[in-house]
């Protein structure tokens, strides 16, 4: 009876939003009702508490444990998306770790795969979208910030990573053109003898730019960056 | 009522019976046992179920019944069978009691132990619990260490199903080693050998660091260094034969070891094989060891390689710190004749590798720019094994992450390629400080409060979202700091950005200060007038900047500094005025090369050299005002300066002391040298010059010299500069009561080490000093100077700092001493980083 008073009290607190309360009821009563009927909609609502008081590290276990536990339950898919989502909540901004960002998209594509014709999925599409971005994003910076630090190879060489690992990205352009501008940056400031060969790089990076990306943002520098090439005379013609 | 023989029957029912915590469902359906299920008794599928059941350890009985049969055995129909499982749950530990160990050691036990409620007390847990528990003590030395764990039902009606344990601990005597003997050891006396036993020592009431007590492991690993003594020595084929363990009371032991040398062996050819890159001369040079040497298996394997040094020197590091990852290098002995050795090292160079993809795991906290700015292997270089320590050097130097924990793995090593990944994991570390104290001092309580986040974002401050709890990532530091007694308050803000515009590394300083001292009474500091104070608020920017040119040993510095007097009511001898106000405004200029190491405590070679400029702008050129007739003497005063007529000193100084002008070059140079093996020469010599750009004007009672005594700057109101002068009285060199403008000092100090473990780095010194301090520039003379000797002792603990105690001789009289007695025995205490 104890038990009972205790549950509803639970469902009067997740009503009036009072999460943590709730969470600490669900504590006391979840071991009385191990293997009974009822245990498969307690777990569910316990997820739900802990989710909504932003516990996410709980409330992901709580879910995925709920899809191994109940496997023909009908709202096993509603789990394995809010498990995934718990995830996607965690995830940190792009310029910090993205083990929850690799984590949730790993999980989301499980639930697309499994149920494709779900009630989530289109929700699991677009955040699948959102976290892509941010890991294109996070790579994009990296290879960026080699290119502020002037770490020209470093620079190329991450872009050319960049271009091959996040092929479908909104970066390509942006990535194409620093390639370009490190490429310029690395051979001008090279021995004089090494100079032309290094320039006419980047006219072949050039020449890849503007065949790839004529509508580019940076076409106007990109050309800029050409007129400089082509202005440039070795010193031993002098 | 089972027969022998296997008789099929249908399940009828499947009852559960004595279970009080598991739901009958559940354990019927664990069972796989359903109604109208055909079995065969006995049979495999009931044997497989009590295994299955005994597999899962939560039953301590397990037994099946069939409570009926239904139907005719002796027709050809299948009879039903009921069926009931009988179990007995094993109890759960409900209480832990742990007897025989002091209260906090018991806690800490029951922690490691992870004995949970609810834990289910099998066979297993108890004798589990029994030898975890001894095995600790001994791996301690507690040789005799006894647990006895007890398990006993609790007769508590409410409960279930649950036990007590008990755990009674008999630690016993810490046996300690009454000697330690060897046989058969001909070449190499006992002593030695012992020696070479780097845990197990025998007892000695002289050693007070390493206690004697017997550890098997440590002991293992000690007869490993004995036969590598042997092998240092040319005896390859030492080997121990037996080692015994000889109780003789219960805390005595000693040690037998029995060894048998064999005989020496010298080094014969050694041959390389492989080598392309680098030629057999250049190999030979770096593996330093010639035909004809004594052999040493040890310093040999070094030599080809050193897993335990990462920086050595050594022929498989010369391949991996240019590039070649796939390279392999082996030494192999070729032939042994007689007592030569001949050896083979063979090399495979392999590809040369290049770094391909970099990235960081672990930075749950720090933005990745400011992780990468530090990390030494970049895309596209070729692989260095020495850039990757480097570069966990650096990353550990940050102080943002654990440094113990920062591991490099390399991924997707592609051989046909060339090229190799790394992948840094971190583990964020606590970067936030507060400090929150009390004490009695400076005539009464003073409180501070300070704040240091070191991993702060200031881009982030208005960011909601990024504070957890502060805003954080970006490697700056931001410190606050607040400290009021009765008689004084001060409040400071100190901002740091390491690398300034995310490019190279230029360091951004602000801080903002602001103090208030009120006047005391010195008779009673309780006494405390808060009307009459002395205010100074101040500011500075600093820019600093590792220079590339001429070596990257060089730094830059630069940095403006605001700082303005209040004086409300407050006499003090640096003004004539009780009110009135002063400023400060100057520009510091300072370049340093420091190359010193390699322990910042104790450093062991290099030198340090400074010169700075601190000066403020020649307002005396264009303000007009006329600083020579600027004087009470004068009878052309200006009437503003006058007050009834009658020269007034307060608003003279006022006038000459709106804005400070003055200029002051300090320069000081150190070096270290190494004299003989730990014992270090530092040669310290420095000099400092106050001037006026103005004569008339004159020099500022501000930004002075005080020379002598322990150095520390207690309370610096005024921009002084304190110098270290042992052997006198603080300050007493200084010729002038508002300090000198003039000083030299040359210094000579012995340091040897007595230890420099990471918990505590002691050294002691001696030393010889001579300084002058000048009252002017009109009478520097720098060999008229007071002489000084004496030594010390310096203790670096890194929760405390620096701590230290000189005691210094005086040669010579102080200049303002009446006496032309020496100076004598002075003792100074250091506090502080002063090296």
């Amino acid at each position: 009876e104890d038990t009972m008073l205790k549950v509803r009290m639970i469902d009067t607190l997740m009503k009036k939003e009072k999460y943590g309360k709730a969470i600490a009821l669900f504590d006391q009563v979840k071991n009385k009702y191990r293997g009974t009927d009822s245990a498969p909609d307690m777990a569910l609502k316990y997820a739900e508490a802990l989710y909504k008081d932003r516990t996410y590290i709980l409330s992901a276990n709580q879910y995925e444990r709920f899809t191994t536990s109940h496997p023909r339950h009908p709202k096993r898919d509603m789990a394995l998306f809010m498990a995934a989502k718990s995830h996607y909540q965690m995830s940190e901004v792009y310029s910090k770790d993205q083990r929850d960002t690799k984590i949730a998209l790993a999980k989301l594509q499980d639930y697309i795969n499994v149920y494709p014709d779900g009630e989530y999925v289109k929700e699991a599409n677009v955040l699948v979208d959102e976290l892509r971005t941010k890991l294109d994003k996070k790579a994009f910076e990296i290879a960026r910030n080699y290119h502020h630090r002037e770490r020209y190879i470093a620079a190329i060489e991450s872009f050319e990573n960049f271009i091959l690992d996040h092929p479908g990205s909104t970066y390509q352009d942006d990535a194409h053109f620093y390639i370009l501008d490190s490429q310029f940056e690395y051979g001008i400031n090279s021995v004089a003898t090494l100079v032309p060969e290094r320039l006419e790089l980047a006219k072949n990076y050039y020449n890849t730019f503007a065949r790839r990306f004529p509508n580019s943002e940076y076409m106007e520098d990109a050309n800029e960056i050409l007129e400089k090439i082509e202005a440039y005379k070795p010193e031993t013609e002098l | 009522p089972i027969g022998e023989e296997s008789v099929q029957y249908r399940i009828g029912e499947v009852k559960v019976t004595g279970s009080q915590s598991y739901n009958e469902n559940t354990v019927r359906a664990f069972t796989g046992l359903r109604p109208g299920m055909e079995i065969y008794v006995p049979g495999e599928k009931l044997s497989k179920v009590v295994k299955k059941m005994w597999d899962l350890k939560l039953f301590s009985d397990i037994r099946i019944y069939a409570t009926s049969i239904e139907g005719d055995p002796t027709d050809e129909f299948i009879d039903t069978i009921n069926l009931e499982i009988y179990i007995v749950e094993v109890p759960n530990v409900r209480n832990v009691e742990i007897t025989g160990l002091r209260k906090g050691k018991a806690k800490d036990l029951r922690e490691e132990l992870k004995l949970q409620k609810g834990t289910k007390a099998t066979e297993n847990l108890i004798t589990n619990t029994r030898t975890f528990i001894e095995n600790k003590y001994r791996k301690k030395g507690f040789l005799n260490a006894d647990a006895l764990v007890r398990i006993r039902e609790v007769q508590d009606s409410a409960s279930e199903n649950e036990v007590d344990m008990k755990i009674d601990v008999d630690r016993g005597k810490k046996p300690k080693i009454s000697y330690i003997d060897f046989e058969g050891n001909e070449l190499i006396p006992d002593k030695k050998l012992r020696k070479a036993m780097k845990n197990t020592k025998k007892r000695n009431i002289l050693r007070i660091f390493k206690r004697s007590k017997y550890v098997e492991e440590d002991f293992q690993e000690d007869l490993e260094s004995v036969v590598n003594r042997y092998k240092e020595k040319g005896f390859r084929d030492a080997r121990v034969i037996s080692d015994t363990l000889i109780k003789e009371s219960d805390d005595r032991v000693g040690i037998k070891i029995q060894v048998e040398e064999g005989r020496k062996y010298y080094f014969g050819d050694i041959k390389f094989v492989g080598n392309n890159v680098y030629s057999d001369e250049f190999l030979q040079r770096k593996l330093g060891i010639e035909k004809g040497d004594v052999y040493n298996g040890v310093a040999f394997d070094e030599r080809i390689s050193n897993p335990a040094d990462p920086d050595s020197d050594d022929i498989s590091n010369l391949y991996q710190n240019t590039g070649y990852l796939f390279s392999s290098v082996n030494a192999v002995e070729t032939k042994v004749e007689n007592d030569t050795i001949d050896f083979e090292i063979r090399i495979v160079e392999g590809k040369e590798a290049y770094f391909n993809n970099i990235s960081v795991t672990g930075n749950t906290r720090t933005n990745d720019n400011v992780i990468y700015r530090v990390i030494r292997t970049t895309p596209g270089e070729k692989y260095s094994r020495q850039k990757i320590i480097n570069s966990i050097r650096e990353l550990g130097a940050l102080g943002l992450f654990n440094a113990e924990k920062i591991n490099p793995q390399l991924k997707n090593v592609n051989q046909q390629e060339g090229t190799v990944d790394v992948e840094y994991e971190l583990e964020e570390a606590g970067a936030s400080q507060i400090e929150l104290q009390g004490g009695y001092g400076g005539g009464g309580f003073v409180g501070t409060l300070g704040l240091r986040f070191n991993n702060f974002s200031i881009r982030n401050l208005f960011n909601g979202k990024a504070y957890k709890p502060v805003p954080m990532g970006d490697g700056q530091t931001l410190a606050i700091r607040a400290q009021a007694s009765t008689i004084f308050r001060t409040y400071s803000l100190n901002f740091t950005e390491p690398w300034l515009g995310g490019k190279k590394p230029v360091s951004f300083n602000v801080s903002l200060s602001h103090s208030e001292q009120y006047r005391v009474n010195p008779q009673n500091f309780r006494e405390v007038d808060r009307d009459q104070r002395f205010l100074i608020t101040g500011g500075t920017i600093g820019l600093a900047k590792r220079l590339e040119w001429p070596d990257n040993y060089f730094q830059f510095s630069q940095a403006l500094s605001v700082q303005h007097y209040n004086l409300k009511n407050y006499r003090t001898g640096l003004f004539n005025f009780p009110n009135g106000f002063s400023n400060n405004i100057a520009y510091t200029v300072g370049l340093t090369r420091d190359n010193v190491g390699v322990n910042p405590i104790f450093p062991t070679y290099g030198s340090r050299f400074s010169v700075t400029a601190k000066m403020t702008l020649p307002y005396s050129l264009w303000n007009g005002v006329d600083y020579a007739g600027l004087n009470a003497d004068n009878p052309d005063l200006p009437d503003e300066y006058r007050t009834n007529g009658l020269a007034d000193l307060a608003k003279i100084d006022q006038e000459r002391f709106r804005f400070l002008e003055y200029y002051k070059i300090k320069f000081q140079g150190q070096w270290y040298t190494q004299l003989y093996d730990k014992l270090i020469l530092q040669t310290n010599t420095e000099f400092g010059f106050l001037g006026a750009y103005n004569s008339d004007r004159g020099l500022v009672p501000f930004e002075r010299f005080f020379v002598g005594g322990d150095g520390l700057g207690a309370f610096s109101l005024d921009g002084r500069d304190i110098i270290r002068m042992r052997g006198y009285e603080n300050s007493s060199l200084t010729t002038s009561a508002d300090g000198d403008t003039v000083y030299n000092k040359f210094s000579l100090e012995l340091r040897y080490p007595i230890t420099l473990e990471q918990a505590a780095s002691i050294y002691v010194l001696t030393f010889a000093e001579a300084a002058g301090s000048y009252e002017r520039f009109r009478t520097y003379n720098p060999f008229d100077v007071q002489r000084s000797a004496g030594a010390g002792l310096r203790i670096f603990m890194p929760a405390f700092g620096l701590l230290g105690i000189d005691f210094g001789y005086g040669f010579d009289s102080a200049p303002n001493n009446p006496t032309p007695d020496p100076s004598g025995w002075q003792v100074h205490f250091i506090i502080g980083q002063q090296f």
